[in-house]
C-alpha cells in the first residue's frame, strides 16, 4: 500500500497542500457539472428558446434509444437469470476441486431485530453448499452496546453450530479517522476474521472468499455454489469481485407501491449492467478474495459508498488491472419500507441520495489517476467518461426530459411561442418519451415473474398493482433519482459530506422462495 | 447461458447509433416546419384555434378539420403551405365565427373564436318579488337591486376627456380601449414584440391599433371592454357587441337597436338604460 499513499484517501480535509486543493476541485465537479448543465438549460431557454428547444428533442430521441439499448441487455439478463436459477450449480461443481475453498459471510448490523438477523442466517444454513466451508462473521457495534453483542450471542448460540465457524465482532466505536457505518464495520470484522478463523486454522488467504453482506440480505440455496463455479472460473480471481444480482423480494408484498418501484428499477439497472461488465462496480452485496482484501487494505472505514469504493480501491491498487464478474445469481435484500408512507417516503429519498452520493468516487478516481502513471490514458478516459457520464446523466436527464425540457414554452418569449417549433415540441418530445415509456411494460412483465408467489393474505388487487406500479417511474425519476442525486453532489460540492445512513429493515417475511419456471 | 456477446452489443450500439443519427435530424426539421414535398422540403406554418366550447367544428376552406372536446378546447392545424385560409367555427346554437388568417413559414397563426349565442336576447328589469310568477321576457329583482343598477347611470359614460386623449377608459390584458372622435379603438399597451397575433394583418406585419368601430355619421359615444369583445353604444344605432380582432371580417353583432340608450357593466352584466327602463342582455 505504500506505492498507493492515497489509496484511502476519503475526502479532501484529508489531504494538505496542493493534493488538497486538486482533490477539492473534483469534489466539486460533479456538481457543477450537473447544476451548470440545468442552469445552462434555464439560460438557453431565455436566450435563445429555439436552442434550448432543439436539444429538448435530441435529448427525447436520445433517451427513447437508450431505452431500447438498455432494455434490451436487460432482456437478455433476464433470460440468463432465470436459466441461473434453474441451474445445479452443485452439480456444475461436481467435477471442480472445492474443497479447499471456505465462505466467510459477513453480516454487520446497527440496531436490527433479532428476526431480521435470524432469517438472514438461516437462509445461508438453507444453502446446498457444504456449510463446513462457510464461516458466518456477525459484526455488531460497540456504540448500541451490550444489546447488540446480545443479539449476536444468541445468534451464535443459535446456528453456531453448524458452520465452519461462527464469528462475533464488535467494532469499537469512536475511531478517529473512520466514519461510523457499514465500511468500517466489516473493514474491522473482516480482519477478525482473517485473524481469527483463517490464520488460527491455517486456511491460505487465497482460498477464503468474502461474501459483505447487509443484515438483510438472503442468499438463495445455490449462491455459495454458483459464486464458488464463478471464482473458480474466472480468468484472474484473485483480481476480480464478484457481483450478484440485487433482488429486493424479502418484503416486497409489504412494501408501498413507490419502494417496490424503486426497488426494481434498481435491480433492472444492475441486471443491465451485468451484460456491460466494463461498466461494472460492485454494489451493495458483493464478495472478493480475503487474499485480494488482505493485500490492497479492506473497506474504507472514511467513506460512505464503501460498497463501490472498495471496487476502486482495488481497481488503483492494481493499476487498472482488475474487474467485476458479474455471477447473475440473486440474492434478496429488503424494499426499503416504513411504518407510515412519509416515512417510506423519507427512507427511500435518503437511501436514494446516498446511492446518488457515490458522486464521491469520480474525485477518488481522477485524484489516484493523477498520482498513478502505470494505467494506460485510454483505459482512464474509458472509465472516466463511464464515471462522470453516470452521475451527470442520473442527476439531470429526467429534471431535463419531465421539466426542465418544457421551459423554452414558458420563458421562451413571445417570438418563440408563435413559432412552429414552439407548437410542436411538445408533439415530437412525446413521442419519442412515449414509445419509451413503453419499455415500462417490458419492465412490468419482467418484475411480475421476479416477485414471489403472493402471500395469502396479499390481495390479487395488489397483483395487479405490482403491473400498473410502473407507472410511476416518470416521477420517481425525478424524485427518486435526479433530485436527490443533485443534494448529494451539492452536498460534497459545498463540503457538506454526508455521513452513512443505516436504512431501517420492517418486515414480516420468511426466506423467499426461488422462483421456479 | 454466455453473457450477451460483445459483437452482438457493439451492432447493437452502432445500429441504435445510426437510427439516431437518421430519427433525430428528421424530427429537428419536422418540429421546425419543415416538410417533404415532391422531394424537397417546404416550409410550413400553422393555425392554432382556441375556442371556448367543446363540440364546435373547426373547418379550413371549407373541410372539417377537428371537432373540439372537453379535454381539448384548442386546434392546431400543422404542416400548412403558406398561404390564405378561410377559418370557420361552427357550433349548434351559436353565430359562426369566420375569419380569414394568413400562414407564413415557421410561423402559427392564431386566433380566438368569438362565439355568440343565437338566443341572446336583451329583457326588461322589474321590480317585484323574485321566483314569481312573471314572463321570460323579464327579470325581476328587488328594489334595492333596481336602485343599485339606477345608481350606475349616474356617473357619466366612459368618455375620453379632450385633455386626457392618451389615457384609456379601461386596459385589459395589456390592451387600451379608447373612443377618439366617435371611433372605438381598441391600442396595445404593452411592448411591441409582445404585440398579440388579433392586432397582426398577417404574422409579419402587426399594427398597434385596433379600429372597432369606425367614426361616420353614426359616431360612438362609450365603449366598455365585456367577455373578449368590446360593447360600445352609438348615437343613432344603439348597442353593439364587437370583436377586437384586426383581422377579416370582424364579427359585430348589434344588441339592442334604439337610438339614444345608455349603458353600463354592472356585476359582469350589460344593463341598457333606455327612458327610465332597464334591460340587461342575458344569453351573450
Amino acid at each position: 500500500m505504500n506505492n498507493h499513499p492515497y489509496l484511502h484517501v476519503g475526502r479532501a480535509t484529508e489531504l494538505s497542500g496542493l493534493n488538497r486543493a486538486v482533490y477539492r476541485f473534483l469534489e466539486i465537479l460533479p456538481g457543477a457539472l450537473s447544476f451548470g448543465t440545468l442552469i445552462g438549460f434555464v439560460a438557453l431557454s431565455i436566450w435563445n428558446p429555439a436552442i434550448a428547444a432543439y436539444i429538448t428533442i435530441l435529448f427525447s430521441s436520445y433517451w427513447l434509444f437508450k431505452t431500447i439499448f438498455l432494455s434490451v441487455h436487460l432482456r437478455y439478463n433476464y433470460i440468463r437469470l432465470r436459466r441461473s436459477m434453474e441451474t445445479d450449480w452443485l452439480l456444475r461443481l461436481e467435477h471442480m476441486k472445492y474443497d479447499d475453498l471456505v465462505h466467510f459471510v459477513v453480516f454487520p448490523f446497527y440496531n436490527e431485530p433479532y428476526e431480521v438477523i435470524a432469517e438472514s442466517i438461516k437462509a445461508v444454513q438453507a444453502s446446498r453448499f457444504p456449510l463446513k466451508q462457510i464461516a458466518i462473521v456477525l459484526a455488531a457495534e460497540e456504540e448500541r452496546g451490550d444489546e447488540a453483542r446480545l443479539l449476536a450471542e444468541k445468534a451464535k448460540a443459535e446456528f453456531g453450530g453448524d458452520f465452519l465457524d461462527f464469528l462475533v465482532t464488535v467494532h469499537p466505536y469512536g475511531v478517529e479517522g473512520e466514519i461510523p457505518g457499514k465500511g468500517s464495520n466489516i473493514s474491522y470484522a473482516a480482519k477478525s476474521a482473517k485473524k481469527d478463523i483463517a490464520d488460527r486454522l491455517g486456511i491460505p488467504l487465497e482460498k477464503v472468499i468474502v461474501s459483505a453482506f447487509d443484515i438483510d440480505t438472503v442468499v438463495y440455496p445455490d449462491y455459495f455454489a454458483c459464486l464458488t463455479w464463478h471464482f473458480l472460473t474466472a480468468e484472474r480471481p484473485l483480481r476480480s469481485s464478484f457481483q450478484p444480482i440485487p433482488l429486493y423480494n424479502n418484503n416486497i408484498w409489504d412494501a408501498p407501491m413507490l419502494s417496490r418501484v424503486l426497488a426494481y428499477s434498481s435491480t433492472f439497472w444492475q441486471m443491465i449492467l451485468q451484460e456491460r461488465p466494463e461498466r461494472l462496480a460492485t454494489f451493495s452485496s458483493h464478495a472478493v478474495s480475503l487474499a485480494t482484501l488482505e493485500e490492497a487494505g479492506y473497506w474504507q472505514p472514511n467513506v460512505v459508498s464503501e460498497d463501490s469504493r472498495i471496487y476502486w480501491n482495488l481497481f488503483m491498487f492494481y493499476d487498472g488491472d482488475y474487474t467485476v464478474v458479474p455471477i447473475t445469481y440473486p440474492v434478496s435484500m429488503d424494499a426499503n419500507a416504513a411504518p407510515s408512507f412519509f416515512g417510506t417516503v423519507k427512507n427511500l429519498y435518503k437511501q436514494h441520495r446516498r446511492w446518488g452520493y457515490g458522486a464521491e468516487n469520480i474525485a477518488y478516481i481522477v485524484f489516484n489517476f493523477w498520482k498513478n502513471s502505470k494505467i494506460s490514458l485510454s483505459k482512464k478516459i474509458g472509465t472516466l467518461w463511464v464515471q462522470v457520464e453516470g452521475f451527470w446523466s442520473l442527476a439531470t436527464h429526467p429534471l431535463i426530459l419531465f421539466a426542465f425540457g418544457w421551459l423554452p414554452l414558458f420563458i421562451g418569449g413571445h417570438t418563440f411561442n408563435t413559432s412552429v417549433l414552439s407548437y410542436n415540441l411538445p408533439i415530437v418530445a412525446r413521442w419519442f418519451l412515449a414509445i419509451a415509456m413503453l419499455g415500462l411494460i417490458v419492465s412490468a412483465v419482467f418484475c411480475t415473474n421476479l416477485v414471489p408467489r403472493r402471500p395469502e393474505n396479499r390481495s390479487r388487487s395488489r397483483a395487479v398493482m405490482m403491473f400498473a406500479q410502473w407507472i410511476l417511474v416518470p416521477f420517481t425519476m425525478v424524485f427518486f433519482s435526479a433530485i436527490p442525486g443533485l443534494e448529494a453532489q451539492a452536498r460534497l460540492m459545498t463540503g457538506r459530506y454526508l455521513g452513512f445512513w443505516v436504512t431501517p429493515k420492517l418486515r414480516r417475511k420468511k426466506t423467499p422462495e426461488t422462483k421456479t419456471v | 447461458m454466455k453473457p450477451f456477446s460483445p459483437i452482438l452489443r457493439r451492432a447493437l450500439f452502432l445500429s441504435l447509433v445510426f437510427l439516431f443519427l437518421v430519427i433525430t435530424p428528421a424530427a429537428v426539421f419536422y418540429a421546425s416546419g419543415y416538410k417533404l414535398s415532391n422531394l424537397s422540403f417546404v416550409e410550413t406554418g400553422g393555425l392554432y384555434i382556441s375556442v371556448p366550447i367543446s363540440g364546435a367544428v373547426v373547418s379550413i376552406n371549407g373541410q372539417d378539420e377537428q371537432v373540439t372536446h372537453l379535454l381539448s378546447r384548442s386546434v392546431y392545424i400543422p404542416d400548412l403551405p403558406p398561404g390564405k385560409y378561410a377559418v370557420d367555427v361552427t357550433a349548434e346554437g351559436y353565430y359562426t365565427w369566420h375569419k380569414n388568417l394568413v400562414v407564413e413559414p415557421k410561423v402559427v397563426t392564431d386566433a380566438g373564436a368569438l362565439l355568440i349565442p343565437t338566443d341572446f336576447a336583451a329583457v326588461e328589469i322589474l321590480v317585484g318579488i323574485k321566483d314569481s310568477a312573471v314572463a321570460s321576457s323579464t327579470r325581476v329583482v328587488s328594489r334595492a337591486e333596481f336602485n343599485t343598477l339606477l345608481d350606475a347611470f349616474k356617473k357619466k359614460p366612459l368618455a375620453v376627456l379632450e385633455s386626457e386623449v392618451e389615457k384609456p377608459l379601461e386596459v385589459e390584458n395589456g390592451k387600451g380601449l379608447f373612443v377618439e372622435n366617435g371611433s372605438v379603438i381598441v391600442r396595445w399597451q404593452k411592448n411591441a414584440s409582445s404585440t398579440p397575433s388579433s392586432f397582426c394583418f398577417i404574422p409579419s406585419e402587426c399594427a398597434q391599433e385596433i379600429v372597432v368601430k369606425k367614426a361616420g355619421k353614426d359616431k360612438a359615444i362609450s365603449a366598455h371592454f365585456f367577455a373578449r369583445g368590446v360593447v360600445y353604444a352609438t348615437e343613432r344605432s344603439g348597442l353593439f357587441f364587437a370583436e377586437i380582432d384586426v383581422r377579416q371580417p370582424q364579427l359585430v353583432v348589434p344588441l339592442y337597436q334604439k337610438r339614444g340608450v345608455d349603458f353600463r357593466i354592472v356585476g359582469g352584466s350589460i344593463i341598457i338604460k333606455e327612458g327610465t327602463r332597464l334591460y340587461t342582455v342575458e344569453g351573450l
